[in-house]
């Protein structure tokens, strides 16, 4: 019989100390006002956007991103005015790390939960963290039955989704939901005829006051030229991109990223991935278009602030442990 | 039981059976292999149980098309 190996699974267990994180961001962030370092000058070259790069872990800013080091998968934690999605819940070994960030969230139910499409790296999570938490809706991509997985892990998924009582709907391009005061839009995929399942991928754009993020699952260059070539590329400017695919070398393609032009980038890929997650050449091309750059293998969870009243936006990672 | 191509990472193939998962090189599978499609392991090698794999889906899809439309 082939050799087979067995995928490593790799959750994080250790509690955080919200108090003692808070207190340090705060000092710091005075002792950093009070010295100038965020001159007028430098306000202008940030787009208006104070960066703050240090250890933390939960804010109370209005609208919050939590990229969870789940390893070798994708979970993001949305939050707007109180209101929040889950995008994507990663591997089954990784719901125990969910749940608790959840909970260290005080979150209880979630108003979404979506799965970008149907891999087990992205949606094998959902039935224990959905027997955790409650939820209000759910939803995933449109794509046709010959993309149907035969997996156990996507018929859990279902089971888990039938169970939640949520509103179940396929959503693609023209769909929008709220969050809070966010304006969520659905970019892909147009139609229900993509050819595999990393290009069915919904990719959502949140609009929340002045900024823009974009979430894209594990969206490879063809779904990106789609996205192109049917929305209104003015709309892609983003100041937070989750770069798709783990990094891979199938995505974030020039083209995309030309239109994207990110201020702040989130990869989340599991440590020494078999997979080379992420591709060197992937890191280049965001890089040329920012340093902020966070990669949740090497960072852990990594945190995008911003506070519609300041227009400050922070990117914080609590580091590895 | 079977084993089922969760998908494919670049040269890799990543297989679910049962609880676990399992990383194989690509090159392994026969050349029309799909994700999605249900495996067994003979002497010849691997072997896509194509009327399993259909069968499976199509409950699967029918199974997915109720849930939707009792949203509706």
């Amino acid at each position: 019989m082939a050799k087979k190996n067995k995928e490593p699974s790799k959750t994080s267990g250790s509690s955080r100390n919200k108090m003692i994180y808070t207190v340090v961001v705060v000092i710091l962030t005075i002792i950093a006002l009070i010295s100038g370092r965020f001159s007028t000058e430098q306000q202008e070259q940030q787009s208006d956007l104070q960066i703050f790069n240090q250890e933390f872990t939960v804010s109370d800013a209005e609208f919050q991103v939590h990229v969870i080091d789940v390893g070798q998968g994708d979970s993001i934690l949305v939050s707007a005015d109180g209101e929040t999605m889950l995008i994507d819940a990663a591997e089954s070994s990784a719901s125990a790390k969910i749940i608790s960030y959840l909970n260290a969230q005080n979150i209880t139910t979630l108003d979404y939960a979506v799965a970008t499409h149907m891999h087990a790296d992205h949606i094998g999570g959902f039935p224990k963290v959905l027997g955790a938490v409650g939820l209000k809706n759910m939803l995933e991509p449109v794509y046709q039955d010959s993309l149907i997985p035969t997996t156990k892990t996507y018929e859990k998924y279902l089971d888990a989704v039938e169970a939640s009582g949520a509103k179940y709907t396929a959503m693609k391009t023209g769909d929008s939901f709220t969050l809070g005061s966010a304006k969520i839009d659905v970019l892909a995929p147009v139609s229900e005829h993509a050819s595999s399942l990393n290009n069915t991928s919904l990719v959502l754009r949140v609009q929340y006051d002045d900024i823009v993020c974009i979430f894209t699952g594990d969206m490879e260059t063809p779904e990106e030229k789609t996205i192109l070539n049917t929305v209104d590329n003015a709309q892609l400017k983003a100041t937070f991109l989750k770069a798709g695919h783990h990094g891979s070398d199938t995505s974030s393609g020039e083209a995309f990223l030309e239109q994207v032009r990110p201020e702040y980038v989130a990869i989340s890929c599991g440590v020494d991935n078999k997979y080379g997650h992420p591709a060197e050449s992937t890191l280049e091309h965001l890089r040329a278009y920012t340093d902020n750059v966070y990669i949740t293998a090497q960072q852990g969870d990594v945190i995008f602030l911003y506070d519609k009243d300041t227009k400050s936006a922070q990117m914080l990672t609590n580091g590895k442990e | 039981m079977l084993y089922s191509i969760d998908r494919f990472e670049g040269n890799y193939a990543v297989l679910e059976h049962g609880d676990a998962f399992y990383t194989i090189e690509r090159q392994e599978l026969p050349e029309e292999a799909s994700e999605g499609d249900l495996l067994d392991w003979t002497d010849e090698g691997w072997r896509i149980r194509h009327e399993d794999t259909n069968s499976r889906r199509q409950m699967l899809a029918e199974r997915r098309r109720r849930m939707l439309e009792g949203n509706s």
